[in-house]
């Protein structure tokens, strides 16, 4: 026994050393070599090669040595923070929004990029930035406790479309309707007169993902995500500037029981709970695809890419594509957001100010990263044909340009494996206008206002509460349009939810907001 | 070492025994290093751990992550959730496979014995992604067979997976689809183990096939299905993330949020990495304490025991 | 026992029926969802995702599978996974018997807190966050070896194995004994021969978590070389729900048809090896507990 006690000792200060040596050792590369970059552009669905022919063309502009993160989407964030506590990490991460910047920089994850060091080394993309600063809070955006945190990009994006199946309404003699009250008369149609005329009763109106539609009817912005659920996260900003959570609104209250009764009357789908996507590419709606609903929420891009014509297979994107396979004599129209009583009317749209990208502490304790990180974001501001080259990959091979625009070849997996869309900064407005412009020209044409999300500025008060806050809405809102809870038990939620800690994020970040607009 | 003392040490049991803890060596190890080695790290339960900070550079905050566990207005709920959930699957789960298996060997016909076991092994090589998936489809209100069957019935159609009334039903029944099959081979090498003469024995004194099953089988079995049961119920607050995760929906939080997929939107995701740790900890010391009762229990009932 | 018998009884007859309706049932609801995936896997993508019955296919349509076998990722992880699995296997059932034999001595000084030992880590363990730093220093990251040792031995296993060489009489081994026989040359020359259905049971048991096991290709290999088969199949599985929120790239990722196909593909070998493992244990065997 003693001789086990020993070996178990030994061990046990073995251990302990082993965590204690946990330092990375990182080779130091020599001054005159490609310095070796690693990037995690967010959540992806394939690893790339390394020697695919995009990553070596941009190794060699930017003298580096491109080794790009594949962390497996379904466990993202798991996996990453895991990585994290272990002290692994890439030198570039794109994160989804600003709530977790908090966490990141107090956990030594990210590091400081000074604004005159932007400035300095990438002077395209400072000057951009300055004249496409529609909210005047580019530049603070990433901004935590004083410091700036890596860059915002301006985004030009285009909010989402309502589509309709033109087919039943044409079936009922219907038009595309405009306002709130026209809509529930269409989608009470599209349940009671059978639009798909076979003879049952088996057609609902809408489902989840219109949700944003209605809210919007009441100037509220509403973000359901690829599965249904609120989203807390995405604070709306008020036009008097002053940012809010659109869900404990009195008009939030109105929209819920709107819902509810549309839920009663069979005009919303049962089955909106598990979302309208039964797997596959997230963007389809499986519930519009297959007849159960009469209209959905999507980018018009998803469905059409340069005009509103449906005839043409050249136009269509990949929901349209599905879509048609299983309909081949189905047809879609786009129709405006619902006017809502006080006539406000919008559908969600992404952001205006996005792509998020930080550098890490690894990346800032060897310059030469940082300068090549400046140099990439600066060429993608400067030079479209890299901008095109690191989102669309090489023509011919990943893309054809075509009347429709910029059209890809290749499925995701295969276009990710060969190193497209690893280093890019989504789509900004200078991409739209210099790379995008037919389908950014499009997509505007059909829509109508958006909702954009807040970029919240960066505090621990926001950050601790938003799961909490997330569960607690979620739950809420689904009771209450399903009938589970009574409508009136709003007021409840709305006490529950300002005790969670949401009384005192939603004032601490106004505080911020306000200091923000006299800087 | 002198002489004296030497001679002494042989003469002791340990040392007689010196082969045989030879022989422990590396399986010792095994659970020294992995097991016993990252358990060092559950301190971080105690700190407001950074991980750059490391466990040796984070801030002791003592009892915080638990107070703000027990405070959260969730709690309760995911407490009361995770028990009755696993309750539920202790009930039904945990005899499906005995019962399966005793039916299985009162069947005569080989081939068809056969065919029936190795169909249900299958669910055991499939994730919780899959079946999840699969499920959905086949209880959907408007597309799944038993909804379409009850709907030419004249009666509603239920939406199981978001209806909180039936939610842990359908979690249970789920669980056991995947496991009653696999399950039941513990069971059956048991099973097959029994003299013969036993029954034959039986037989002679007249007892009829549900004696025989009561009076031999069942017994031949019991100290595996204490063992089981032992380690089944250390795993009460262990729900199963992968399944409850890949069914909840908002509509059903409030009866099937479970501690650990609360843990995973509360603390994972959010690198709330000590509150995290702190969850695990209770969790854990709650299974080992179940785990010592019962096995003190089955001991002093039935003799037989873990260890 | 059925042959001694020479007219069934009543209850004879109440029995058989209840046996084989549960037999049926649970054959029944198991089959099928599985005709469910089988046949998605090989239907056209058009009928997938139409409403309905989708039990039994009637178009047929095998480009799931041909883009599946076409990856060389898939098969490359397809060995990974058998490599893994035979090798973990025989490592872990070494290690596993080499630790139950002394164990299953009840006169071993500190027996019992060796087992409890053992036990504790079967419900406490450190969780992700340390066992990622531990496997990070022990330089495992990236590394095949880490499929192998630290799922090594399970305690389950490991006490099934004890109480099986609890019930090997005393006297085999005194005799040996007094021919002079080590413990090794005991455990290797009478136990090991007697124990074949406990060492079969748990082959399958350590084999099977192989095969099954993905989680620690996730946390800690990134090397696609090293890829295992289980995790490649939750990225396909997983890939379409990717949020490729403001990139929204214009492509579809993964169809439903290639899932089920790969789904169909992984699970092949499990179905042809059964029949054969099944022999083994079959044979007669006891696991369980005796009085310790």
């Amino acid at each position: 026994m003693k001789k086990l006690l020993s070996i178990a000792l030994m061990l046990l200060v073995s251990l302990t050393f082993a965590f204690a040596g946990g330092a990375n050792e990182e080779a130091v590369a020599q001054d005159d070599g490609p310095v070796r970059m690693e990037w995690l552009v967010s959540q992806t669905s394939a690893e790339v090669n390394d020697d695919a022919d995009v990553v070596k063309m941009i190794e060699e502009r930017f003298n580096i040595d491109l080794k790009t993160w594949y962390v497996d989407a379904a466990h993202f964030w798991e996996n990453l923070n895991v990585r994290f506590a272990g002290g692994e990490m890439p030198d570039v991460l794109v994160i989804d929004n600003t709530s977790q910047l908090a966490q990141l920089v107090d956990g030594g994850v990210v590091a400081e990029l000074p604004i005159e060091l932007i400035r300095e080394k990438a002077p395209n993309y400072a000057a951009y930035c300055d004249s496409h600063d529609v909210n005047n809070d580019l530049w603070n955006t990433m901004t935590y406790n004083g410091k700036n945190y890596g860059v915002a990009n301006p985004m030009e994006q285009v909010p989402m479309a309502v589509i309709w199946r033109k087919d039943w309404l044409d079936n009922l003699g219907l038009e595309v309707p405009t306002t709130l009250e026209e809509f529930e008369a269409v989608l009470t149609a599209f349940v009671e007169q059978d639009p798909d005329g076979d003879g049952k009763r088996d057609t609902a109106g809408m489902a989840e993902r219109t949700f944003n539609a209605i809210f919007g009817a009441y100037g509220l912005r509403c973000v359901t995500g690829g599965n249904p659920g609120f989203k807390v996260e995405e604070m709306q900003l008020g036009e008097d500037g002053v940012p809010f959570f659109p869900y404990i609104r009195p008009e939030a209250k109105e929209v819920l029981a709107l819902l509810h009764d549309w839920y009663d009357k069979g005009l919303i789908d049962k089955e909106f709970i598990t979302g309208e996507n039964h797997g596959g590419y997230q963007w389809l709606s499986h519930s519009f695809m297959n007849g159960q609903i009469g209209v959905t929420c999507a980018q018009p891009y998803h469905y059409l890419t340069a005009s509103a014509d449906t005839s043409d297979p050249g136009n269509w994107g990949i929901c349209m594509k599905e879509f048609k396979a299983l309909n081949p004599d189905g047809d879609i129209v786009f129709g405006p957001a619902p006017i809502g009583p006080d006539g406000k009317s919008g559908t969600e749209g992404w952001n205006k100010t996005g792509r998020l990208t930080v550098i890490t502490t690894k990346c800032a304790s060897d310059p030469r990263k940082v300068d090549a990180f400046l140099a990439m974001l600066d060429a993608y501001y400067s030079d479209p044909d890299y901008a095109r080259l690191v989102n669309y990959g090489i023509e011919g091979r990943h893309f054809a340009s075509t009347e429709y625009g910029n059209v890809r070849l290749m499925e995701g997996t295969e276009l990710r494996q060969e190193g497209v869309l690893q280093v890019d900064f989504g789509s900004t407005s200078y991409f739209a206008e210099n790379v995008d412009a037919t389908k950014t020209a499009f997509g505007h044409s059909v829509t109508g206002n958006g909702y954009w999300r807040y970029n919240v500025p960066a505090c621990e008060e926001y950050s601790s509460v938003i799961a909490t806050l997330d569960t607690l809405t979620e739950q809420a809102f689904f009771d209450m349009i399903t009938g589970a809870k009574p409508i009136d038990y709003f007021d409840t939620f709305v006490e529950q939810f300002k005790a969670a800690g949401g009384a005192a994020a939603e004032q601490k970040v106004q505080e911020l907001q306000a200091a923000k607009a006299t800087m | 070492m002198s002489k004296d003392k030497l001679a002494r040490s042989r003469k002791s049991p340990t040392w007689n025994y010196r082969e045989h803890y030879l022989m422990l060596i590396p399986g010792i190890l095994f659970f020294l290093v992995f097991c016993y080695g990252p358990m060092y790290g559950l301190v971080i339960a105690f700190q407001d751990f950074y991980p750059l900070k490391g466990i040796s550079g984070s801030e002791f905050v003592g009892l915080k992550h638990f107070k703000e566990l027990f405070t959260n207005p969730f709690f309760l709920s995911v407490l009361k959730n995770t028990l009755i959930i696993s309750l539920y699957k202790l009930l039904i789960c945990f005899p499906a496979p005995i019962i399966f298996c005793l039916a299985l060997n009162e069947i005569k016909c080989h081939g068809f014995k056969k065919v029936v076991q190795s169909i249900s092994y299958l669910p055991h090589f499939i994730s919780w992604v899959v079946v999840s998936g699969i499920f959905l489809e086949f209880l959907s209100p408007s597309r799944g067979p038993i909804n379409i069957i009850l709907k030419n019935m004249g009666l509603e159609p239920i939406f199981f997976v978001a209806d909180p009334k039936y939610f842990r039903s359908v979690l249970v029944l789920t669980d056991m689809w995947k496991s009653v099959g696999w399950g039941s081979i513990v069971y059956l090498a048991a099973i097959t183990n029994v003299d013969p003469a036993l029954y034959e024995a039986a037989e002679m004194d007249g007892a009829g096939r549900i004696k025989q099953i009561i009076h031999v089988t069942l017994p031949a079995i019991m100290p595996i299905i204490t063992v089981m049961f032992i380690m089944e119920s250390g795993k009460i607050l262990n729900d199963s993330f992968q399944q409850v995760y890949n069914f909840l929906t908002p509509t059903t939080y409030g009866v099937g949020d479970v501690i650990s997929t609360f843990v995973y939107r509360m603390g994972i995701l959010n690198m709330q990495y000590s509150f995290t740790t702190a969850v695990d900890l209770f969790k854990n010391t709650i299974s080992f304490i179940l785990v010592i009762l019962t096995n003190t229990i089955a001991r002093k009932t039935s003799d037989y025991g873990l260890w | 026992m059925a042959k001694n018998r020479i007219r069934k009884t009543r209850e004879d007859h109440v029995v058989d029926f209840i046996v084989y309706a549960i037999a049926i049932v649970v054959a029944l609801s198991i089959i099928l969802p599985f005709m469910q995936v089988i046949t998605i896997s090989m239907s056209p993508a058009s009928v997938v995702n139409r409403n309905g019955f989708h039990l039994i296919p009637h178009e047929f349509d095998f480009s799931g599978y041909t883009k599946i076998m076409s990856d060389d990722n898939f098969w490359h992880s397809y060995l990974n996974t058998i490599i893994r699995a035979v090798l973990g296997t025989a490592l872990s059932v070494s290690v596993t018997v080499l630790t139950a034999y002394p164990l299953s001595k009840t006169k071993l000084p500190h027996r019992k807190g060796i087992m409890l030992f053992i036990v504790f880590t079967m419900y406490f363990s450190g969780g992700m966050i340390p066992t990622y730093l531990l496997i990070k220093n022990l330089g495992l990251l990236n590394n095949f070896l880490v499929y192998l040792l630290p799922c090594m031995v399970t305690g389950f296993a490991l006490i099934i194995t004890r109480n099986f060489f609890m019930t090997i009489p005393d006297a085999l081994e005194e005799s040996a004994k007094i021919d002079g026989a080590s413990n090794f040359t005991i455990l290797l020359k009478i136990y090991l021969p007697l124990a074949t259905p406990v060492i079969a049971t748990i082959a399958l048991w350590y084999c099977v978590q192989h095969w099954n096991s993905w989680m620690d290709n996730m946390l800690y290999v990134s090397d696609q070389s090293l890829y295992v088969l289980q995790y490649l199949l939750q990225t396909i599985l997983n890939s379409g729900q990717t949020p490729d929120m403001e990139q929204a790239i214009g492509v579809v990722v993964h169809t439903e048809t290639m899932k089920m196909a790969a789904l169909v593909l992984s699970l092949i070998p499990i179905v042809c090896l059964y029949p054969f493992l099944q022999k083994y244990f079959i044979k007669g065997m006891i696991v369980g507990s005796v009085k310790g």
